[in-house]
């Protein structure tokens, strides 16, 4: 073994390696799973609005819609990592601002538009419309994100 | 040659398979031959050849669109493949040495 087949190799190890964490980063992202997951946030956070049970029933949808693409995704990926404390917490933090962009939203939608706190177009909706597409601008910096995490070691068995 | 140069593993193909495996749980049988660019039987014998070693293990799983096959590397196999990195980066880093000035270790 001489240092130019060692080089070989180990250049074939990280380009397998890459090959491995661009299918987790890709199929994570895709971007149906993105905007399906965008779709069910805006169910569930827009469902206050409405009258019972319609409310009731759009938030499950959306609660339902957004777990299940992730158990989906999942199930369906060629590779498969486990869920690390950094994916929790990463998530965690996510809906936190996701939250907080809501609330935001809402108080800006009031005290710009006068928007009611009731019925079809409401602060609500319109504040569940901007988190949804502030969910779909993070996608970028959530896949820095679980980059670093996969690039850490995180997820294998 | 390096104490931790493991023959067994640097065969291109098992090199392969465990790099593809390591920084991931499960993958698919699928995957691996697609990435390695491989056949069927060909790999099935390399992942059998790992398997025996106690470097991977594999799993059938029933899904609607029929059998899908996963395999994961083992502790043991994660260990071995690091061992073996590190071994190829020590002979790496050897030649890079000028040669007035003698190799550690």
């Amino acid at each position: 073994m001489n240092a130019q087949n060692a080089q070989s190799s180990l250049d074939d190890i990280h380009r397998h390696q890459d090959r491995t964490r661009d299918e987790i980063l890709r199929r994570s992202f895709a971007l149906p799973y993105v905007l399906v997951a965008a779709l069910g946030l805006f169910a569930a956070f827009a469902s206050g609005e409405l009258q019972r049970p319609w409310s009731a029933v759009a938030n499950g949808l959306g609660l339902f819609l957004y777990a299940g693409v992730g158990i989906v995704r999942e199930h369906r990926a060629p590779v498969r990592r486990k869920v690390t404390v950094q994916d929790v917490v990463h998530h965690l933090g996510l809906i936190a601002v996701l939250i907080m962009i809501y609330g935001i939203a809402r108080f800006v939608v009031w005290a710009l538009f006068g928007l009611p706190s009731e019925g079809l177009l409401s602060q609500g909706t319109v504040a569940a419309a901007v988190m949804a597409v502030a969910y779909v601008a993070s996608t970028p910096v959530n896949r820095r994100i679980t980059k670093a995490t996969i690039e850490l070691g995180g997820g294998r068995g | 040659m390096d104490p931790q140069f493991d023959e067994f593993l640097h065969v291109p193909a098992r090199l392969s398979i465990v790099a593809l495996l390591a920084p991931a749980d499960w993958v698919e049988f699928g995957f691996l031959r697609d990435s390695v660019e491989t056949s069927d039987s060909a790999l099935s014998k390399q992942v059998s050849a790992l398997a025996a070693a106690g470097y991977v293990a594999v799993r059938k799983g029933q899904e609607k669109r029929g059998r899908r096959t996963y395999v994961r590397l083992t502790s043991e196999g994660l260990q071995a493949f690091r061992r073996h990195a590190a071994a190829l980066e020590r002979i790496v880093a050897l030649a890079r040495l000028p040669s007035d000035q003698p190799a550690q270790g």
